[in-house]
Formats: C-alpha cells, structure tokens, sequence
C-alpha cells in the first residue's frame, strides 16, 4: 500500500507538487493521471526516497522507503526506461541489482525471459531500443517479485504485444493482492487497465475514484443521429423542445433517449442511417477535467479542426514522456 | 486542449549555409550556463593567479638589487636558492609578461570546455539533432573549431589584459614605474590568446576522437602535464629526451608567452608558437577525421 | 528488430522473496559486479598496467645512467677532485629499489578518473536512480562505491608497482641488481603505490559524486595534483610560507610516501607523507559522500 499525506515538493518558488493525498491500495490497479508537468514523477521520485519532500510524507507500507530492510522486494519501480548505464549488459544490470538482496542471479534470468528479453540480455544496454529499454526497467521493477509496483509510463514505446502483456501483468499483479500504480497518457489503456484514477493536475489532486465514478461524472445522455435529410429532422426536433447540436455535414447530437428519437424519425418519415448512444471515454472525462489543468499547452496546426468526437488513441500512439 | 495556432511556415526558400551553421554553434556554445560560469572561473583565476605572482616578483626584485649592490661593492653575492635567483631586467621581463601566468590554469578549463562542447553531445545524443539540421559533417566541426577559438582567445586576452593591470598596483613601485605597455607585453597578451585558443583545437580535438568527456579531458592532461613529468624523469636517460624537452607543449607554452627570448634563442616566441600550433593541430584533425568520416554512433 | 515474446510470466507462482534483506555485503557485491562488467575498467587496466610498467623499464635505463655518472663521481672523489652535484651510488641504489612507483603519477591519473567516472556516468546515465533505488541507503550505496574503487585501484598500483620491478631488473646493470635485492622496503614501495592509487580513488570518487559529472570531476582532480603544484612551485619564491607548504602538495606527499632511502628523521617521513596525503583525499571523499547523503539525487 502506497500512502501520500500533504505531500508537497518545492523546487525554488514553484511546487511541483502541492500538499496532495491519496491512497493507492493493494489489490487494485490505481491509474495516475494528469498533463505533462502536473506533478506524477515527482510524485512517484518521492516515494522511493530520491528526492525529499519539502513537507508532508510519502510511505510505503507504512515506512519511510529509505528506512526499508528490504527495499526491492518492497517496491519495484520503472520511473526511466533507460535509468542504466550504456556499457554494461542487461543482464549484468538485473545482476548488480539483485545481488544487493542476495537474490539468486537466476532470478534475473528468470524476469529477462518474462519480460522477452532472452534474446538481447548479454548485448549492451547502449544499443538497445526504446522498447527494450522499458522491458529491461520492468523486468528490474519485478526482480524482487515486489508487493508495490510503480510504474511511470510503461507502455511507452512498447509494441501492441507488450502493451497488453503490460496490461495483464498489472491486472494479474493485482489479482495476487499487490498494489500496483501505473501511470500513462494513454487513455484507452488506461480504461481497460485501472480499478482506480487519482488524477492530478499542476501539483494538485483533481481526482480520486474508481473507474466507475470517474467516468460517471460526464453526461452520457447524448446520441449521435445521421440523417440524409438533417435540416428536416432538425426541424421535428425543435419543435419538441429537444436540445441538440450539429455535428459533421450530416450529423446530430441529440439529448433524448434513442427509442425517442427512432420513434420521431419514423412518425416524420424520416431515414435516420445511424443512431449511436455517445458514452463519454475516459479520455474526455480526462480532458475536460484537465483543460484549465495544462501546463504545457499544444499548438493547432493551422487550418486543422480538432476531431470533435475522440476516439480511443490507437495502439502505438506516441505519448510525450514527462521529463 | 489547444490554445494557439502554430502558423504554418511560409514557402520562403530557406538553405542551409555555413554562415547559419556557425551562429547556430555559436547560439548553442552560449546558452549553455556552464560555458558562462566557466569563462568567469578562468579568468577569476589568471586575474589571482598575476596578483600572487606579483608579490613573487617583488621579491625577487629586492633580491636582484640586493646582488646588484653586493656585487658592484665587490662583495660575495647574497646567498638565494638559485631557481628564485634573476637579474633586475630578468624581474622587468618578467613583470611585462605577468598577465600570462595564470595560463596553465585558464588553459586548462578552456581545454576542458572544448572537450565538453562536442563530447556532451555525443553523451546527450544531441549530436543526432545537430547532423540532421547540418549533414555537412566538415561544415559543424569548423564551425564548432571556429566558435571555440574566438572565444577562448578572447577569454585568452581579456585575463591576460585583467591580470597585467590587476598586477600593477600590487607591483614594488620600483618596477611598476619602468613598466609601459609596449610591444612586448601586448605580443604576451596576445600569445595568452593564442595559447588559450590551440588549448581549444587540442580539446575539440580529443574530444571528437573518444567521443567521450572523460577520456578527451584525460589526453589533453596526458599530453600537457603527464608527458611533461614522465620526460622531466627521464631526461637524463639519453640525449634526446633531453633534446626533446622543450618541445613539449607546455614548454612550448612557456616559451611563446615569455617576453625578453632574443631572436636567435634555440627556440624563439615565434617558433614556439609554430610547434605548439602543430602540437594542437594534429588533434584537430584527428578528431575532423573520426567526425567526417565515421558513423555518429556515440 | 526481433524480439521474442513476452512469456506468460504472469502463468507463474511467483516466487516470495520478502526474507531476502538488504545487506551491506550485498550492495558492496552489487557495486563489484557493476564495475567489473564495464569493458572500460578492463581497459584502463591494461592501459594503466602497460604504462607503468613501461615507466619503470624506461626509468631502469636512466636509472643505469645515473649509476654510471654516480661511480665516476666517486671515483673522481677518491682521485681528490672536487664532489660532483648528483645521485651518489647509494640514492641510485634507493632509486632502484623503488622503481616501481616510476609510472604512478600517469597511473594514478588513470585510477583517479576510473572513479570519477565510476560515479559521474551513473549521473549522466541516469543509472543513479536505479542504484539509489536497489540501494536508498545513500551512505551505504557511497561506502560500497568507495570500497570497491579502493580494493581494485589498490590492486593495479600495487602490481603494476611489482611487475615494473620485475621488468626493471632485466634492463638494470647487473651491477645495480647485484646490490639491490627485494627487501622490505621494496615491498614497501609496492604497497604505497597501491595505497597511493587508492587514495587518488577516494578523491576522484568524492570530486565525482560532488560535481555528479566526469567533466568536472577530472578537472578538480588535475587542478588538485598537478596544476596547483605548477602553480604554487611558481610563487614559492615570494614567501617561505609557501615553500614550507609545497612538499605538503598532495603530488609532492605522494613521491615522499613512496620513496626509498628518506630517513625516519626527515621533514616528512615515509608515514607522515601517506597520512597527509590521506587527508587531501578524504576530504573530497566526504564532500562527496555529504552532497550524496543529504541533497536529492536530480
């Protein structure tokens, strides 16, 4: 169990972290989320004892992580994928680590075959890949088959088979009781991974809940109507008082039940091709929540309109990597 | 989620020249805080390093004239350790060159900058960025060699100026007053640059070569102070060793600074000059070799 | 790229390791195994190795040189001419029984910046997270660092000390090796220049972790041995105060600890050297391990 308490992190007048709280509790995957720059590695930092809070506590089971006697088998962490140096090879990093335990070396063997790194371990770090190098920070994480696992962005750069090996492996960890924190930009991997988001946002704490509540707070009432004859149903719809909008060249959002709105294309004797209920993602919930949240603001390539509705980042998206 | 409007670039013609290559080093070269904080150490350093050498001089000074009078009353001369023993115009010449005694030091740190400038890119992968905006390989490395010793004569002269004028008030009156700015304490000031600024080719130099911050700053102190050393014990070994000697490059450094060499000396200011520049040269173009001609794999 | 599948390792009984504690044998075994499995260090081994041995077979031949000059000095002495400045035959003899520190100025360089850089790459790969995280006991992670770099640079000074020996007696005059045989004050000049190279270990780790950075590191340990012993031998004749203070130089100490022949009345005994020297190196130790143990590791 990993526990946060006024947490607060100051470097010169700025916070990185701002008085924050919250619980990450074992047997769930608890999801952190928040823009670039919010706070999320320091956070994860002070946990492990790299760097000192200015005030407030960061504990893991309760203890401070440097006054662990066991600290590996305690925590694993990936907080940077190549946290390695260039001239030794994997297996002789996973090696060094674990000989500090008096864990038995083929117990990094045995996370390099799980991580699918069998073929690459004895070659140095230097040349591996992105990917390879966040297989080689997992499998460092999981070397002390740890009860906590922190996680910073661990899909990044990884294929579509590690992202849901990735996927699994965290749901599995928490299956088996473990408290495991994740944290990722990308936001359908996030939905179909985390029990709980704590959702952060310049320092501060915009969210903690389940899934469930988390996604809950977007209305869901909405459907997406596609008719060839728009401004004629428009028209219906205005008539009953039906709030709606319009999207694309042949599309409406209409607030109504979808039997309602069925029922009022046939009575109109008009075609209506699709008619979609909208449930929010996770990644709109997310982006409202973060809108005013954004440190680091994105430009709008000129002339480009932003897709109005999101869908699911796709596999292999990149996301930036917070610094 | 956005905000402002990236404008899209327009369709201007615009190509890569060396004239750009060279402010974007130079851009790079001063926006690194190191850099600064550097510049300030050296000449911090070469300033301290003339005001200490000037209460030296003093010294020797009294002691020239104390022998001076002993030996024009035909007395035995007074008894000094012969390494601190010089004449009256030995202590002049020496106070005209008192801005370059801080040069071993300064020359030192730039030696180390210059190793930094391009070995910090290959350890920060920022070499990649850097030969995609410029794939002319000759085009970077010069205009790196080209940024690194304009700045490093400068920091050159401008200590050895600083120091030279620091020096004076601390100078005994009595060799201040003979002092003026003339030819050869400005031919010193210059040869500081000078020196400072093949110090840099040196370590732009081993720095291309090992690609590495540690390892290039390790064969410039290898060539400057070990070599040194090592010959100074063996000197006695055999003749040329001993020969060799001077043509070290910190002997060679000494010697084009030194103000008061005659013309026909075994070694003049000018001739030092010329073999340290081939001592520093040939680093250079090892590392424009390795830079021009080898995959940028760090 | 190929890569092979991720395994269902999540199909496993994972294993429980909660009693494997954290142990100082283990960090030391962890900081072992990640020096040995640089190439690197292999490399500065041989190098170090290959250089200080080279020394000591080119200070024989000098050595055998002064031999010479030193029996004819003698001889001329018992014809009734006036002693002759130079190593009489006994120095020479102390010379060859210590020729194994002949090299230890360039090896100790080499030793200083394995350790520099032992520390200082872990910065600049960001490994240092990794370690402090295996390892977040900061005193604990420095004292295996410092172990570690001591028992290895203690080793290479102390062989390459005997193997330059060895090497040395091929060159040396049958006359001189006939007369100088190993005894406890050879032995003695082996262990000092393995103490010696150890020392610089401390300093360059402490520079390293203080600096966090194999630039600057390397360059404080120059400017500590070499460029402040230029520096002060050139100011020396301004005041006695620093020329009682050049031999406490920490270059200066190292030659007195390793030297043979310095009498247990000298200004600075054998022991007394190795303890001062002791102390410029303990001191950027603890810088070192204080800047480790109390501020962030960013």
């Amino acid at each position: 169990m990993l526990e946060v308490r006024n947490l607060t992190k100051q470097y010169g007048n700025k916070a990185a972290v701002d008085g924050i709280s919250f619980t990450v509790p074992d047997g769930r995957v608890t999801g952190f989320l928040g823009p670039n720059g919010a706070g999320k590695s320091t956070t994860m930092r002070l946990l492990l004892g790299l760097e000192k809070p200015t005030s407030g506590t960061a504990l893991i089971d309760g203890k401070n992580y440097r006054s662990l006697p066991s600290p590996l088998t305690s925590v694993g962490a990936l907080l940077d994928a190549k946290a390695m140096h260039p001239g030794r090879s994997g297996r002789a990093h996973l090696r060094s680590l674990a000989v500090t335990h008096g864990l038995p070396a083929s117990r990094a063997d045995e996370v390099i075959e799980m991580t699918g790194l069998g073929n690459v371990a004895s070659k140095k770090v230097r040349g591996f890949s992105l990917g390879m190098g966040q297989r080689m920070g997992i499998a460092a994480a999981l070397l002390g088959n740890p009860q906590n696992i922190i996680l910073d962005e661990p899909v990044n750069g990884l294929d579509p088979e590690g992202v849901i090996w990735v996927r699994n492996l965290a749901r599995h960890l928490a299956s088996e009781g473990k408290c495991v924190l994740i944290s990722s930009h990308l936001m359908s991997e996030m939905s179909q991974t985390a029990d709980d988001l704590v959702v952060i946002g310049r320092g501060r704490i915009l969210a903690n809940s389940s899934m469930q509540d988390f996604l809950a707070l977007a209305n869901n009432d909405r459907v997406l109507v596609r008719t060839d004859e728009r401004d004629n149903f428009a028209r219906r719809l205005q008539e009953r008082s039906v709030v709606f909008e319009a999207v694309d060249t042949d599309g409406l959002l209409v607030q109504a039940p979808t039997r309602d709105i069925a029922r009022l294309g046939v009575d109109a004797g008009v075609l209506l091709h699709e008619i979609i209920p909208q449930v929010a993602t996770l990644e709109e919930v997310y982006m409202n929540m973060t809108r005013d949240e954004i440190e680091y603001q994105s430009g709008e390539f000129a002339g480009q309109p932003t897709p109005q509705i999101a869908t699911g980042t796709p596999w292999g998206a990149t996301a930036a990597k917070e610094n | 989620m956005t905000s402002t409007t990236l404008p899209t670039a327009p369709a201007r013609s615009y190509k890569l020249s060396f004239f750009g290559t060279l402010r974007s080093e130079f851009l790079k070269f001063r926006t690194l805080a190191t850099n600064w904080v550097m510049l300030l150490l050296t000449i911090a350093i070469m300033i301290g390093m003339s005001a200490a050498y000037a209460t030296a001089l003093n010294r020797f000074y009294q002691r020239a004239l104390e022998t001076q009078a002993a030996l024009e009353a035909g007395g035995p001369s007074p008894q000094v350790r012969p390494e601190y023993s010089f004449t009256v115009d030995q202590v002049l010449d020496m106070a005209r060159s008192i801005g370059g005694v801080g040069m071993m030091f300064g020359s030192m740190l730039i030696a180390s900058i210059a190793v930094v400038f391009i070995g910090a890119e290959y350890a920060t992968r920022q070499i990649h960025s850097t030969m995609t905006a410029v794939p002319r390989r000759s085009s970077i490395y010069i205009s790196k060699l080209l940024v690194l010793s304009v700045w490093s004569f400068l920091v050159g002269v401008i200590s050895a100026v600083a120091g030279y004028f620091v020096a004076q008030p601390v100078l005994d009156p009595g060799i201040s007053e003979q002092l003026s700015v003339g030819t050869p304490t400005v031919l010193n000031w210059l040869g500081v640059g000078l020196y400072c600024l093949l110090m840099s080719w040196m370590g732009l130099g081993f720095g291309a070569i090992l690609r590495n911050n540690a390892g290039g700053i390790v064969m410039v102190v290898v060539l400057m102070f070990i070599s040194t050393i090592v010959f100074g014990l063996l000197a006695e070994t055999a003749d040329w060793v001993a020969d060799f000697q001077p043509y070290l490059p910190i002997n060679l450094g000494e010697t084009m600074t030194t103000v008061g060499i005659p013309e026909d000396a075994d070694i003049n200011n000018l001739e030092a000059g010329i073999w340290l520049g081939v001592w520093a040269l040939v680093p250079a173009l090892l590392g424009w070799f390795r830079f021009t001609f080898t995959d940028a794999k760090g | 790229m190929t890569t092979a599948t991720l395994s269902a390792g999540t199909a496993q009984a994972s294993p429980n390791f909660s009693s494997h504690k954290l142990t100082f044998l283990g960090a030391v075994r962890g900081e072992a195994i990640k020096f040995r499995t640089l190439a690197t260090n292999w490399i500065m081994l041989a190098v170090t190795l290959l250089i200080m041995v080279g020394m000591g077979a080119m200070f024989a031949v000098a050595t055998n040189q002064m031999h010479e000059s030193a029996l004819a000095a003698q001889e001329a002495v018992v014809v009734g001419a006036a002693p002759v400045a130079g190593p009489t035959v006994d120095d020479v003899y102390n010379y060859a029984r210590g020729i194994g520190d002949s090299g230890m100025m360039f090896g100790s360089m080499l030793v200083a910046s394995i350790a520099v850089v032992f520390i200082g790459s872990e910065y600049a790969s960001r490994q240092i997270n990794t370690t402090l995280t295996a390892v977040p006991r900061r005193t604990t992670a420095f004292v295996s660092k410092l172990l570690v770099v001591s028992l290895w640079t203690f080793f290479i000074g102390f062989i390459s000390a005997a193997l330059s020996y060895g090497i040395a007696q091929l060159i040396l005059d049958s006359a001189i090796t006939e007369a100088v045989a190993i005894n406890g004050d050879v032995v003695r000049n082996w262990v000092a220049v393995g103490i010696y190279c150890m020392l610089m270990s401390w300093m360059g780790l402490g520079f390293g972790t203080l600096l966090r950075n194999n630039a600057g590191g390397i360059v404080l340990v120059v400017v500590l041995m070499f460029i402040l012993t230029i520096a002060l031998n050139m100011v020396a004749g301004a005041s006695e105060l620093i020329q009682d203070f050049v031999p406490y130089l920490p270059m200066a100490l190292g030659q007195s600890f390793t030297a043979v022949g310095v009498a247990d009345d000298a200004a600075i005994t054998n022991l007394e050297a190795g303890l001062w020297l002791s102390v410029w190196c303990l001191v950027p130790a603890l810088l070192g391990w204080a800047r480790l143990a109390l501020t962030d590791s960013k």
